[in-house]
């Protein structure tokens, strides 16, 4: 009995330790909710003491729990059921305050099993333990919050990494990153690498010596140099060739990264290869294209708008003797202007209306010679179509056209050479009755007969200063300038000579309206077309018949001037025809006659150039040649001359006479006659006039008469003294004495050294009385 | 082997509904939605057996709420799900502004306890009421562990032959639906009592019914 009691006491005092040391809040009822036990855990938290609970019933004290229909789980209990209450799900059982911590909690949370007391299968009462999980719940919270978190970061992350994949795989370079030490094997590649090299990321990662044993071996030394480079700036690219799945080498372009961590040191190398095989080879190409336009002889430039050169080919360092380096960004015009700057000015305009302009140009060399160039000009356009710089191909035709004109000359004597047969045996005809006139006049004559000799003598001289007049104004000026040209009087020239000179088994007829427009265009190779065909005619006709000359305004029309070979244009020209009845040309050899050494001559008696000549001087000016012949008919060859747009009506020739005003002129020849004439011309338009035969006369009587002396007319060539040292002399005496030097002939060295001395004005002989006059006239205003 | 007849059988598939309304009643109520349990689907098996009957609806973890009673029939009663399936649950049950989350933390764990709670009382009284007898119980705790552990753990330390009658059921609120089994394993003689007053159960129902019939 003493032992039951006594453990009966020590249990006791067990649950009473456990009750009030308990970390939860345990409380007991009877049956009838009546509250038996409320441990100091609940005094605590809910600041009422055990003594005022006990006895209290439970719904009493808590009116809440019925409002809440948590009374209902007293019942189970009651009826021996064991119930659980979770906090999620009724948040509390008694409204207790949040512990300190958690004060921001409006209760304290808490989970709470309900539970029969029973003794031997009958229920006493209850027993209802309640725990504190509020700072469960915050944790749990926060927990869940940071998890949402995470998770909202992970999906940016998982969406952030899809836009990645895309962006690399749908990228033209394939990306990689790659260990930066050791043998860099790669630890990325992107997807894309299959489709450009044909490989699989997977290879490449796999293996460490993927990437090293598929660079061109001859590419390897290059590429591990230049990685020392990458080093040391952080990043790099290079180019090399990298083996392709299929075994051919494609072109990469390298370009690599150092990613650092804070510290600085290197994590990894981060690349890009882009396939640059497609640029490598139109490099190639455009370098194969810059040695082809290095090697053309032509002169190749590329100017911008601001006439700035922007290319100058090897054949224009050549021409010009720039070199690239030099010429690129200077200003073309003014590098090359020369004597053609205005023509480069009308050129860019006709070049920027057309698109093309073509011509010939005057250009200086660097040395300062003078380049004649024949000229092609195209606008380039950008990718918009706006124009952006001028390409200029030009050859140099210097020589060429020198060549031109020795040729030119050439046919020029042959040309004499053909009439000086006519003209010698002309000149016997005129000579022969005027010395047959001379020996007849030593004796004595009746007036009449004298009068008769007399008549025939003027006649005969007439007719040979005629001939002359005529061979020399075909031979004057070989390098004539063009300009305006009546064609009719040149034909009359040409008539007169062949009038002369042909034999008198041909008759001329010629057919020319007063109307016949101008042309633009050198006299000299004028005379020269029509000597040629001419010629030509005669030649035909070694038994006599009927030489023609007509010429007419014509219109060539669109269509016509497209059927003609060259660049003929429509509009006004000027036809001269020229036809013989002789023997005609046989239709096979038609198409040849304007071959050059093309004859049908004997040896020795053309040279095959003659048509030729015609052919190249009317191309030059713009026209075109038609012939048609018919055997046993005859030829008529036809040249078509574009006619001059002359805004004003031709000049009227000039008969002006300027006189003197009582001027002293020494005139210095020593040809007596060509002195006296001259002299008698000048005192005839008052001027006065000393003559002097030789330098020595001229320089004494200058010393005597200087202050009256106003102007020297001085013939170049003179024995004793010749021209250039008599000008030197009268130079010294009076520096600033007027010369108008004579000169015989035109080129002439003693011309040239004349020219350097300051010589004021030059006259050629032959020269005509208005000639000379003007001359002296203009000299002595100036 | 045949361990209960087909009257038994239909009987206890009665008798659990009957705890299976009083749970859906209780759920509802609790949650503010409304909650079905579907119709029993009941079966015994030695427990030997248990393994391969839910190795089937399980992989993995799984997660029960246990409770043990004592009393003339005496046992171990679960509520099964696997883990997904007990994620879910306590996710329905609660209330739809509290976090949501995939897995269960202690609070769901205590959520799914109450659940557990609730129908392994429910289901437990009606057996109490039919044997007339005061069933005491324990306090019911929540368990996360593979099957092998569990079925290993209903076995160890007992003697005696024990089975497992097995109630496949499924949960369905809020346009969802969690399967899951209640588990009751008894030991031979408990569950020989069981069946018996199951019997006689059955047969005054029928005398209940021909009578309300006639």
């Amino acid at each position: 009995m003493i032992d039951l009691n006594y453990n009966l006491q020590k249990n006791l005092a067990l649950l009473g330790w456990l009750n009030d040391h308990a970390d939860q809040g345990i409380f007991t009822t009877d049956i009838n909710l009546k509250i038996t036990g409320w441990n100091h855990w609940l005094e605590i938290h809910s600041g009422l003491l055990a003594p005022a609970m006990m006895g209290r019933y439970l719904l009493e004290a808590y009116p809440q729990l019925s409002q809440r229909r948590l009374e209902k789980f007293y019942n189970q209990a009651l009826s021996g059921q064991v119930v659980f209450l979770s906090q999620r799900l009724h948040g509390y059982l008694l409204p207790l305050p949040a512990i300190a911590v958690n004060s921001k909690l409006p209760q304290m949370f808490q989970s709470v099993r309900i539970a029969p007391l029973m003794v031997h299968g009958r229920v006493l009462g209850t027993i209802t333990t309640i725990e504190d999980v509020s700072e469960r719940v915050v944790r749990e919270a926060e927990l869940q919050s940071k998890i949402d978190e995470l998770q909202r970061t992970e999906a940016m992350l998982r969406s952030t990494q899809a836009r990645l994949q895309h962006l690399l795989s749908s990228s033209p370079a394939i990306i990689y990153t790659s260990e930066a030490k050791g043998d860099y094997s790669a630890t990325f590649v992107s997807d894309n690498i299959t489709e450009k090299l044909g490989y699989l990321p997977e290879e490449f990662l796999s293996e460490a010596n993927f990437w090293v044993e598929r660079v061109h071996p001859d590419d390897k030394p290059h590429v591990f140099a230049e990685f020392n480079r990458l080093f040391q700036l952080g990043h790099h690219a290079f180019e090399y060739r990298f083996r392709h799945h299929d075994g051919s080498y494609r072109w990469l372009r390298d370009e690599m990264k150092l990613v650092r961590n804070p510290q600085g040191g290197v994590e990894e190398i981060v690349g890009a290869w882009s396939d640059i095989t497609e640029r490598k080879k139109s490099e190639a190409q455009v370098q194969e294209q810059a040695a082809l336009l290095d090697i053309a002889t032509d002169a190749i430039m590329v100017w911008d708008l601001e006439n700035r050169i922007l290319f100058w080919n090897k054949g224009a360092e050549h021409l010009y003797g720039w070199t690239a380096l030099e010429a690129v960004s200077q200003n073309g015009y003014q590098l090359l202007g020369g004597k053609s700057a205005s023509s480069l000015i009308e050129a860019k305009k006709v070049v920027l209306a057309r698109g093309e302009w073509q011509g010939e140009l005057h250009q200086i060399t660097k040395n300062g010679k003078e380049a004649l160039v024949a000229s092609r000009w195209t606008l380039v356009l950008d990718e918009r179509g706006v124009p952006k710089s001028i390409l200029a191909v030009n050859t140099d035709i210097t020589e060429k056209k020198k060549l031109e004109s020795q040729f030119l000359r050439t046919q020029r004597l042959e040309s004499i050479g053909t009439l000086a047969s006519g003209i010698a045996h002309d000149l016997n005809n005129i000579l022969t009755p005027i010395l047959g006139a001379v020996q007849l006049l030593q004796i004595e004559l009746p007036p009449d007969k004298r009068d008769l000799m007399l008549q025939m003598l003027e006649t005969n001289t007439k007719r040979g200063a005629e001939l002359i007049k005529q061979v020399l104004s075909f031979a004057k000026g070989f390098e004539g300038e063009r300009g305006v040209v009546q064609v009719r009087h040149l034909i009359n020239e040409i008539v007169a000579i062949a009038k002369e000179t042909f034999p008198k088994s041909i008759e001329f007829f010629s057919d020319i309206p007063r109307d016949l427009q101008l042309i633009y265009g050198d006299t000299t190779q004028l005379h020269q077309i029509l000597m040629n065909l001419s010629v030509n005619a005669r030649d035909a006709m070694p038994d006599g018949g009927t030489l023609s000359i007509k010429a007419a305004n014509v219109v060539v029309s669109e269509v016509e001037a497209r059927n003609q070979l060259g660049n003929v244009k429509p509009g006004d020209y000027v036809m001269i025809q020229v036809g013989d009845t002789g023997s005609g040309i046989p239709p096979d050899i038609l198409d040849r006659i304007f071959e050059p050494f093309f004859t049908t001559k004997e040896t020795g008696k053309g040279t095959g150039l003659g048509l030729s000549t015609v052919i190249g001087i009317v191309k030059s000016h713009g026209g075109f040649v038609c012939v048609e012949s018919e055997v046993g008919q005859g030829t008529e060859f036809t040249v078509y001359l574009p006619a001059f747009e002359a805004a004003e009506a031709p000049q009227e020739e000039d008969r002006d006479m300027p006189a003197g005003a009582g001027q002293l002129i020494l005139l210095v020849d020593d040809e007596a006659p060509i002195c006296e004439i001259t002299k008698a011309t000048l005192e005839k338009y008052a001027y006065r006039v000393l003559t002097a035969s030789n330098g020595l006369e001229a320089v004494d009587l200058y010393v005597q008469y200087q202050d009256e002396i106003s102007l020297v007319l001085l013939d170049l060539m003179m024995p004793a003294r010749n021209g250039p040292s008599t000008i030197r002399c009268l130079q010294a005496i009076e520096p600033d004495v007027k010369i108008i030097a004579i000169t015989g002939l035109r080129g002439h060295a003693m011309t040239a050294e004349a020219a350097s001395m300051g010589v004021q004005a030059f006259v050629s002989k032959p020269y005509t009385n208005q000639e000379l006059l003007k001359i002296l006239y203009t000299t002595l205003s100036t | 082997m045949t361990i209960f007849t087909e009257k038994q059988r239909d009987a206890l598939t009665e008798l659990i509904n009957i705890g299976f309304a009083r749970t859906a009643a209780s759920l509802s109520e609790l949650t503010g939605n409304r909650v079905l349990l579907e119709a029993p689907m009941v079966s015994i098996h030695p427990i030997s057996e248990l393994s391969s009957k839910l190795a089937t609806f399980v992989k993995g973890e799984v997660a029960t709420v246990q409770q043990i009673f004592h009393g003339p029939v005496s046992g171990n009663a679960l509520l099964l799900l696997n883990y997904d399936g007990a994620v879910m649950l306590s996710d329905l049950v609660c209330p739809e502004e509290s976090p949501h989350s995939d897995r269960l933390d202690a609070s769901g764990a205590e959520v799914l306890t109450e659940v557990g709670n609730i129908l392994l009382n429910a289901c437990l009284s009606v057996f109490g009421n039919l044997l007339e007898i005061q069933i005491s119980f324990s306090v019911p705790r929540l368990y996360l562990e593979a099957l092998d552990g569990l079925l290993h753990s209903l076995v160890i330390g007992k003697e005696e032959m024990r089975y497992a009658m097995v109630v496949y059921t499924a949960f369905r609120l809020r346009e969802n639906a969690v399967t899951g089994y209640l588990v009751m394993v008894l030991g031979v003689v408990s569950l020989e009592k069981l069946l018996t007053s199951v019997d006689e159960w059955a047969d005054i129902s029928v005398e209940n019914a021909a009578q309300n019939s006639a």
